[in-house]
């Protein structure tokens, strides 16, 4: 439905967008990940025309939205956009939000958009909000009532820009559940998001967004599991993994603490199963690793693995072989580590000691 | 009683308004508030003489004279030489009566015969004799009070060094000036040391240094001190060579407020009583009554006021001591006011001519051939008789021409009685008639416009008007600018002073008093209120008047409100366009039109841009409010606008509304909720600034006051009416402002959604 050819966009000198080609089908539910500032925003931005491309030509149901007598209002109509600041309109209460559209641009009678709008309203969940006004609402409820007005306009495609980005993280699941019923239904949609989890539940096709275009560009297993090109693996090894460095004894466990919380929270671990990997790390690397040597640098990865649903954590350093398992100080935190370990595995080479611990 | 009660609403109005207290005259010293200078003889002088008094130390001049300005002491001691120095900084003040003391200052000796001390002695008392000290003095202390004259004092280039110890901080007597030391005691030694065959070098010290310095050999003369016993003792005087006595300074013109008493005021019988120093003059400006203050009393000043209603207001209150003005308009105005009394001699004659343009040439010579015949058979005469020496004149029935050659404009004053009034709402009067008869003899047709006199000038040179009859002194100055005709009456000079100053012949006109008062108690309070009422819109109907000036003012302010809003709406526009031209004459337009006064604005456009259009002055005054308003209203859209979140565009673009339907439904009705309460403000305002539409010759509320007043002479009622009468409409005003607020803010409105029906939903679900 949608045909994308040679699409480029700049910002004065600062090319953004390079020649970007590509078809979206009906029925495709489209996720597009990337690094920060690699032009997702802005690509989504440029079908709907909020962002006018440098060259190239957008065709939507058969009309190029980018020729000089297109009708770029009627062709808008037929997106939806929800943004991440929600931009609800502040002086209408919800009901007339959603009914703006539909009697102004669809001309259609009031009495039924206002009973077509209820009925979004309450495939949502917020029927009981109709008559409040949108700061009287709550971010996630502001975000919901922002999709069913797009919805009110029954759209043919409903593109997403980060929806849940300015959301705390307790109101981003009940956002996200909408676009998933939303998704089920056979909408089709474009979605550009951080929430990688999500991204793989709900996507039937990624796209890889780097290097001022479509980097990659293939189903969620392909992306997410088996990345073919460079970039594509080094992204999605980091969103998948987490890096640390503990520098010494005198390291900041608070803020390893704070930075594996904030990644887990990502894989959508819950409060008691981010503690556990919390206390494994402190046990490991502070009661023994330190203890033993002070000075050491130590790397510390954890990584998690969606079809296993393991998490790894390991640990190295530079530094003579250590028998952890051996050493009596470190009865006691062993004792703590294998009460939530499957496996604890030492290894040295090259002057280097591993241990890594499967949870 | 309604004297009392008129003077005190009078002075809250001005206490209101900020300006000077009315003049209290000048209680007796015994028991006065007395300024004194810490430091110096006055402050153990006045205590000593004025034990009843209360008494203000003072640290600075400065202090002083603010008090005294602002009316917390009466009389200030100080020296004469410090007083004229203190006159001549604080305009208003002056030094009064004789003085306290008799100090004369000396110089002082070291106190030993020596032969330095011999000479000093011999030039001194030589320049006594032969009048150098009195010429010196003369570039220090000039009669008029003008400049100092400082001359160049010759030097001796070499020779032993007189050393003279002085203070710098009396000018002018010895004062720092551009860097130097200068001064009458500079100057006085600068010359004693030349003749000694000396160099002179000055030592700034403290007074009370002095002797010390004198008897230590560090000084060998000390320039100024006064003579007394105690100092006799340490040192010799020379003999005094100026009289600086204590002297009182008060301000000067409570000296004329104080009546009787013991100020030197004295009673007004003839013109040259009024010959004083003190005395103010009212005239209007550039008139043979300037000429006559001039030239009778070239001591008194002269103040001047544009309309006779306005120099009569001034002498009631007190701000002039007298007013000269025209016979006919003097006379008249003697027979509603007791307290005024005209002064019996005349003083020249005034000559009323009409005026035209320096090119109506033909106009003049028309006007001029209908004065002659008019005199000759004697319908002057028969004027005269029925508006200048009667009153209750009615005006006889002229009908205008048939068939008029042409329209000419007459412009005329309308607050001038006899001359020109208003009478039952219409205008009246001699020159009114004068008018009737010329247009019948000339066979023209005329309207007539009525504006302030120093309007009217501008306006036959600006063609607004073909010929001015309007009680108009001929002077030979505005020979030049203007064409005058003959004289059509001849009036004289006549003085007018207040009763109370009078001590003449009571034979004057005093005429009866319009209304009966009751004096008796608190009674008349009310009375005098009614009277007031009475007189300001129930006696000829005017009432009328204000409801005819009222409607002006609300039909300019509707206009203007309507175009002016459209036209800063287009201006806006323009000022957010993206191009640049576009924008840049906006923001000219701004600034331009914010820069200037309205009452410029209104006089530019009346005069100079509209000036040969003959186009009714109400809609100028419309096209200058709404310029003015549609400035001001293009910024508050613009903030507006511009305060309204982008993000809701975006959206509202997303869903697939076009820019211009997007602004209607989103940043409208957001920007009004900003654009409102500001829009009130600079509303209101605007309907007071149409109170400056006088200027250019509209009949709005305001000067419909005035047409009033100049009738009644009774301020109080017409300006507080008139103020609560503004109040009122601006108040009504913000009131259906308010209510569309409400409508505009959508949290304040019902939650209601037009054209459904719904049972189901309800509020309450609503609130948390």
């Amino acid at each position: 439905m949608i045909t994308i050819n040679g699409l480029s966009k700049s910002f004065g000198t600062l090319q953004v967008l390079k020649n970007i080609s590509t078809e979206i089908k009906e029925g495709e539910v489209i996720s597009i990940i990337g690094p920060s500032g690699c032009g997702k925003s802005t690509f989504l931005r440029c079908i709907n025309l909020l962002e006018t491309p440098t060259s190239g030509e957008i065709v939507i149901d058969g009309q190029n939205i980018l020729a000089k007598n297109a009708n770029v209002s009627g062709l808008r109509q037929k997106m939806g956009m929800v943004f991440q600041s929600f931009n609800l309109f502040s002086h209408l209460m919800i009901i007339e939000n959603l009914m703006l559209g539909p009697v102004n641009l669809l001309k259609m009678p009031r009495q039924q958009a206002y009973e077509e709008g209820l009925a979004y309203l309450e495939m949502v969940g917020l029927r009981s909000k109709a008559l409040a006004f949108p700061d009287e609402l709550s971010g996630g409820q502001k975000q919901r009532a922002a999709i069913a007005r797009t919805l009110a306009m029954k759209p043919e495609i409903v593109l997403f820009d980060e929806p849940t980005s300015a959301l705390d993280p307790t109101m981003v699941s009940e956002v996200l559940g909408v676009i998933r019923k939303l998704a089920s239904s056979g909408m089709t949609m474009m979605i550009v998001t951080h929430e990688m989890k999500f991204a793989r539940d709900v996507s039937s096709r990624v796209f890889y967004m780097d290097e001022k275009g479509i980097y990659e560009d293939g189903s969620p297993a392909e992306i997410f599991d088996h990345p073919q090109k460079a970039k594509t693996r080094a992204f999605i090894r980091k969103i998948s993994a987490f890096e640390y460095t503990a520098a010494g004894s005198g390291f900041d466990l608070y803020e390893l603490n704070a930075k594996i919380e904030t990644f887990l929270k990502k894989q959508m671990f819950t409060d008691r199963q981010i503690m556990n990997v919390q206390l494994v790390c402190e046990e490991l690397i502070l009661a023994i690793l330190l203890r033993e040597f002070p000075k050491a640098n130590v790397a510390l990865l954890v990584e998690y693995s969606d079809l296993s649903g393991e998490v790894t954590i390991e640990a190295s350093f530079e530094g003579d072989t250590y028998e952890l398992e051996k050493a009596e100080e470190n009865e006691l935190s062993l004792a703590i580590i294998h009460t939530y370990a499957k496996a604890v595995t030492v290894t040295n080479e090259a002057g280097r000691n591993t241990v890594k611990i499967i949870i | 009683m309604k004297r009392i009660f008129v003077s005190l609403c009078i002075l809250m109005t001005l206490l209101l308004a900020g300006c000077s207290q009315t003049v209290a005259p000048l209680p007796p010293v015994e028991t006065a508030k007395i300024g004194t200078m810490i430091g110096t003889l006055s402050e153990s002088l006045a205590p000593d003489k004025y034990p009843e008094a209360e008494i203000s130390r003072f640290n600075n001049y400065v202090d002083e004279s603010a008090a005294m300005m602002a009316g917390k002491i009466d009389y200030a001691i100080m020296d004469y030489a410090t007083a004229q120095n203190f006159i001549k900084s604080n305009e208003g003040t002056t030094i009064w009566s004789e003085p306290l003391t008799d100090e004369v200052t000396a110089m002082a000796l070291k106190k030993e015969n020596t032969e330095l001390n011999q000479k000093i002695n011999g030039v001194l008392n030589r320049y006594l004799s032969d009048g150098t000290v009195d010429e010196i003095k003369a570039h220090w202390f000039p009669e008029e009070g003008g400049a100092y004259e400082i001359v160049d004092v010759p030097k001796n280039a070499s020779g032993p060094v007189l050393r003279v110890a002085v203070t710098s901080l009396t000018e002018p007597r010895c004062f720092v000036n551009d860097g130097e030391l200068t001064g009458m005691n500079v100057e006085l030694m600068s010359r004693i040391a030349y003749e000694l065959g000396m160099q002179v070098e000055f030592q700034d010290m403290d007074f009370k240094a002095m002797i010390d310095s004198l008897q230590s050999g560090t000084s060998d003369v000390i320039a100024a001190m006064y003579n007394t016993p105690e100092r006799s003792q340490k040192v010799d005087f020379t003999a005094g060579y100026f009289p600086n006595p204590q002297v009182f300074v008060v301000m000067e013109d409570r000296i004329e407020a104080t009546e009787g008493g013991q100020t030197s005021q004295q009673t007004i019988s003839s013109s040259s009583d009024l010959n004083k120093a003190g005395y103010i003059i009212g005239v209007p400006e550039g008139t043979p009554p300037e000429e006559v203050a001039k030239e009778f009393m070239p001591n008194a000043d002269i103040s001047y006021f544009t309309q006779f209603m306005d120099g009569v207001a001034a002498l009631k209150s007190g701000k002039v001591t007298a007013v000269i003005y025209d016979s006919s308009g003097v006379d008249r105005i003697l027979l509603s006011n007791p307290d005024l009394v005209k002064l019996e001699e005349e003083l020249g004659n005034i000559e009323i001519a009409a005026v035209v343009s320096l090119e109506d040439a033909k106009l003049n010579d028309q006007l001029n051939t209908f004065i002659g015949q008019f005199q000759a058979d004697g319908t002057a005469a028969a004027m005269v008789e029925r508006w200048i020496s009667n009153t209750g004149g009615v005006m006889p029935d002229i009908p205008k021409p048939l068939n008029p050659v042409k329209k000419i404009t007459i412009i005329t004053n309308g607050l001038t009685e006899p001359m020109n009034y208003y009478e039952n709402g219409q205008l009246t009067g001699y020159d009114i008639e004068f008018m009737k008869r010329f247009a019948s003899y000339a066979n023209l047709d005329f309207e007539i416009i009525t504006m302030d006199y120093a309007a009217m000038i501008p306006a036959l040179q600006s063609g607004k008007g073909d010929v001015i009859i309007s009680d108009f002194f001929k002077t030979d100055e505005r020979g030049q600018e203007v064409l005058y005709s003959d004289a059509y009456v001849v009036l004289h000079n006549s003085v007018l002073v207040r009763k109370s100053m009078y001590s003449g012949n009571s034979e004057n006109v005093e005429g009866t008093v319009a209304t009966n008062q009751s004096q008796t108690g608190t009674g008349s309070f009310f009375a005098s209120l009614q009277d007031s009422f009475n007189k300001t819109f129930i006696v000829e109907d005017r009432y009328k008047l204000v409801l005819e000036g009222l409607w002006t003012t609300i039909v300019i302010s509707m206009l203007s409100l309507f175009f002016g809003s459209f036209l800063g709406a287009v201006i806006c526009a323009m000022r957010k366009s993206r191009l640049k031209i576009v924008s840049g004459l906006a923001i000219v337009y701004i600034r331009l039109i914010q820069g200037v006064p309205i009452v410029l604005t209104l006089m530019i456009l009346y005069y100079i841009l509209f000036a040969s259009v003959d186009i009714h002055p109400i809609l100028i005054a419309v096209v200058g409010f709404s310029i003015n308003f549609a400035a001001y209203s293009a910024e508050i859209f613009r903030t507006a606008i511009d305060a309204t979140d982008k993000g809701q565009l975006e959206a509202a673009y997303a869903l697939g509304f076009t820019r211009v339907s997007s602004f209607f439904k989103v940043t409208l009705p957001q920007a009004l909720r900003h654009i409102l309460p500001i829009f009130k403000g600079e509303f209101i305002s605007m309907v007071k600034m149409t109170s400056v539409v006088g200027y250019i010759a509209i009949q709005d509320l305001t000067k419909m006051t005035d047409i009033i007043r100049s009738r009644t002479f009774d301020a109080f009622f017409p300006l507080f009416v008139t103020a609560f009468i503004y109040f009122v409409i601006t108040y009504l005003f913000i009131i259906v402002l308010g209510k569309i607020e409400v409508q505009v803010d959508p949290k304040r409105r019902k939650r209601v959604i037009k054209g459904i029906v719904d049972p189901e939903v309800s509020v309450t679900e609503v609130l948390k």
